[in-house]
């Protein structure tokens, strides 16, 4: 275990060498929250409510993404296809230790990083914000989101890696990648709360995985998940994180052995 | 399976195939668009029905011109290539399973593709590699001590990666990846794009290494030098086959079946009394080069010693790039 906790460390040295793109992460949900929260007050200029959605609601929903996406967000199938593709992850395979393990390290140390930086801004932002909206949120409801942010993130991790590894057989993993990117968004609860949409929509939704990545956790922090209902789905996810776990080692064992190790 | 020196080759490779698909597209817009519907694949065979053994502190030669299936073998003996056919074992493991202890007692590096962490000093792969290879503190140090002077580079080893020369680089990618002192270590033209006298000081790591260790080291190299002072056996490999496997003087032999006689004339001759002699290579005044069959070497030097007013005289075995390109062009070596 050892050698993983010296990967973790010099990674997260590694990490600290991009100051410059720690501040284009936060920028980038910046824009992006503030963006959104004009585009719902101009929506309830005309509306008392959308949905079973108020105001105070809505906003307090959008808040908590990035912060929600802290924990959950994971972009291992950004870098990771293009390095199978160029031949680039043999020096990782001849050596003793698991390629999965170490992307995982790795994809920790990015979030331990992105933590030390983001948390405490989104925290002091989400209370100002929480106070200028008049917003009801609850620590002991964060808190519950917080645990299960971990298993949110494990699962995120594992679709991603899964996508990832297709790239044995894709070589151009790259529209794959986006194509999951878009699937998040959009079933995952990035794009609007899944609530929002009609019934028959949101069966379907349930069927999926995604919506574990934010809309499940977002929904906790908010206050609006029944306790009953959270270990329901929580049991429920943990069977996805089964599933994904499975597919990827099952993935890298048969990859392996399309592999190519181009480049050299 | 229990590895057992005494008895078995540290490498073993029979019948090795590797096949590849590849997808044949027409050049183009329009070929781009007609690869969109069908696609035109054929198989390349890398390596095609290859066996050969190694021995415990062997260092082999492997040679053969760009695509010859080279790096391909070696890929395919350090694990990272699955085999289309054929059985390899190194240590007594099948590379492709990449079992722990297998993992931990080889290396392979490319000369091209680095381990190296780039934004961070060189120190910190090194560490890293430590712990992944299990490596005892107190062994490490001393080999890393033992690697640093030996190539010179103990005031770099805090310099970040990205503001090493080539050549440094390449010192480093060596040091990370004998750190765990590797019984069976691949090197891929370890000294490519090195200045003469980086290349002179890799070759002596490699040997020093290979005498130390006693590893059994696979080099495949473009350049020549690199071969002579290294390898006593060598492996000529041509569009995956094995064409040679013998050590560089019986090569010389068995392809090569002449000698160079050169000559230092005190006076100019006749071109037609040299071509009496044997095939003329090279006349340029007072220096003659003659190409002479094996058989005849000692008689037609004599004659020349008679016949013509020489002031020294001198018997060759062919370069040995010459013997190679012969192998590869079916040229006969100058």
């Amino acid at each position: 275990m050892k050698k993983y906790w010296v990967d973790l460390k010099i990674s997260l040295a590694n990490n600290l060498e991009y100051r410059g793109q720690l501040f284009v992460w936060f920028l980038n949900e910046f824009v992006g929250l503030v963006s959104t929260i004009f585009i719902w007050t101009a929506i309830f200029r005309t509306n008392t409510s959308v949905g079973t959605y108020n105001f105070q609601s809505i906003i307090s929903y959008f808040i908590l993404i990035p912060l929600i996406g802290a924990f959950t967000g994971v972009f291992v199938s950004d870098y990771f296809p293009r390095k199978i593709k160029n031949g680039e992850i043999s020096s990782d395979i001849v050596k003793p230790y698991s390629v999965t393990g170490l992307i995982f390290v790795d994809t920790v140390s990015v979030k331990i990083t992105q933590f030390t930086i983001k948390v405490p801004i989104y925290l002091v932002a989400g209370y100002l914000l929480a106070n200028y909206f008049r917003l009801e949120l609850y620590f002991t409801h964060l808190l519950e989101a917080m645990f299960v942010c971990i298993f949110s993130f494990l699962l995120h991790f594992f679709i991603d890696l899964a996508i990832s590894y297709s790239a044995f057989w894709f070589q151009e993993v790259w529209s794959l990648g986006l194509l999951i990117s878009v699937i998040i968004t959009v079933f995952g609860g990035l794009a609007f709360p899944l609530d929002l949409v009609p019934e028959g929509v949101r069966t379907l939704f349930s069927f999926l995985p995604f919506r574990f990545i934010f809309y499940f956790p977002i929904k906790i922090a908010q206050g609006q998940v029944p306790p009953e209902m959270i270990l329901k789905e929580f049991f429920q996810m943990l069977v996805w994180i089964g599933v994904f776990f499975l597919l990827c080692r099952l993935l890298w064992k048969n990859g392996l052995k399309k592999y190519g190790a181009y480049g050299n | 399976m229990v590895y057992n020196w005494w008895v078995m080759a540290v490498v073993e490779v029979n019948n090795l195939k590797k096949y590849y698909k590849v997808h044949q597209k027409e050049e183009g817009v329009a070929g781009s668009l007609k690869a969109l519907f069908s696609r035109k694949y054929t198989d390349v065979k890398a390596v095609d029905d290859i066996s050969f053994n190694l021995d415990e502190g062997e260092l082999v030669g492997f040679i053969g011109p760009n695509g010859a299936g080279k790096t391909t073998t070696l890929k395919c003996l350090s694990g990272l290539l699955y085999p289309s056919a054929g059985e390899v074992t190194v240590l007594g493991y099948k590379p492709f399973d990449r079992k722990t202890n297998f993992l931990k007692q080889i290396s392979i590096i490319m000369g091209q593709k680095n381990q190296l962490w780039w934004d961070l000093p060189a120190i910190e792969t090194f560490n890293l590699n430590k712990e992944i290879y299990e490596v005892p503190t107190k062994q490490y140090q001393e080999t890393l001590s033992q690697l640093t002077d030996m190539l010179e580079v103990k005031n770099l080893l805090k310099v970040q990666v990205r503001k090493l020369s080539l050549g440094e680089r390449m010192k480093m990618e060596l040091i990370a990846g004998v750190i765990h002192s590797p019984k069976v270590f691949f090197l891929d033209e370890p000294t490519i794009g090195l200045d003469v006298i980086m290349q002179k000081k890799l070759r002596q790591f490699i040997k020093d290494y290979n005498q130390k260790y006693k590893a059994t080291i696979i080099l495949t190299s473009h350049y020549m030098d690199d071969v002579k002072e290294l390898c006593k056996r060598v492996i000529l490999i041509d569009k995956g086959r094995l064409v040679f496997d013998n050590g560089l003087d019986e090569l010389i032999h068995k392809v090569a079946n002449h000698k160079l006689l050169t000559i230092a004339l005190d006076k100019p001759v006749d071109m037609s009394q040299l071509e009496e002699l044997g095939e003329v290579v090279e006349y340029s005044y007072p220096k003659v080069v003659l190409k002479i069959k094996r058989e005849d070497i000692i008689d037609q030097s004599t004659k020349a010693i008679q016949s013509l007013q020489v002031s020294d005289i001198t018997v060759e075995e062919p370069k040995i790039e010459d013997v190679i390109r012969e192998v590869f062009t079916g040229k006969d070596a100058a």
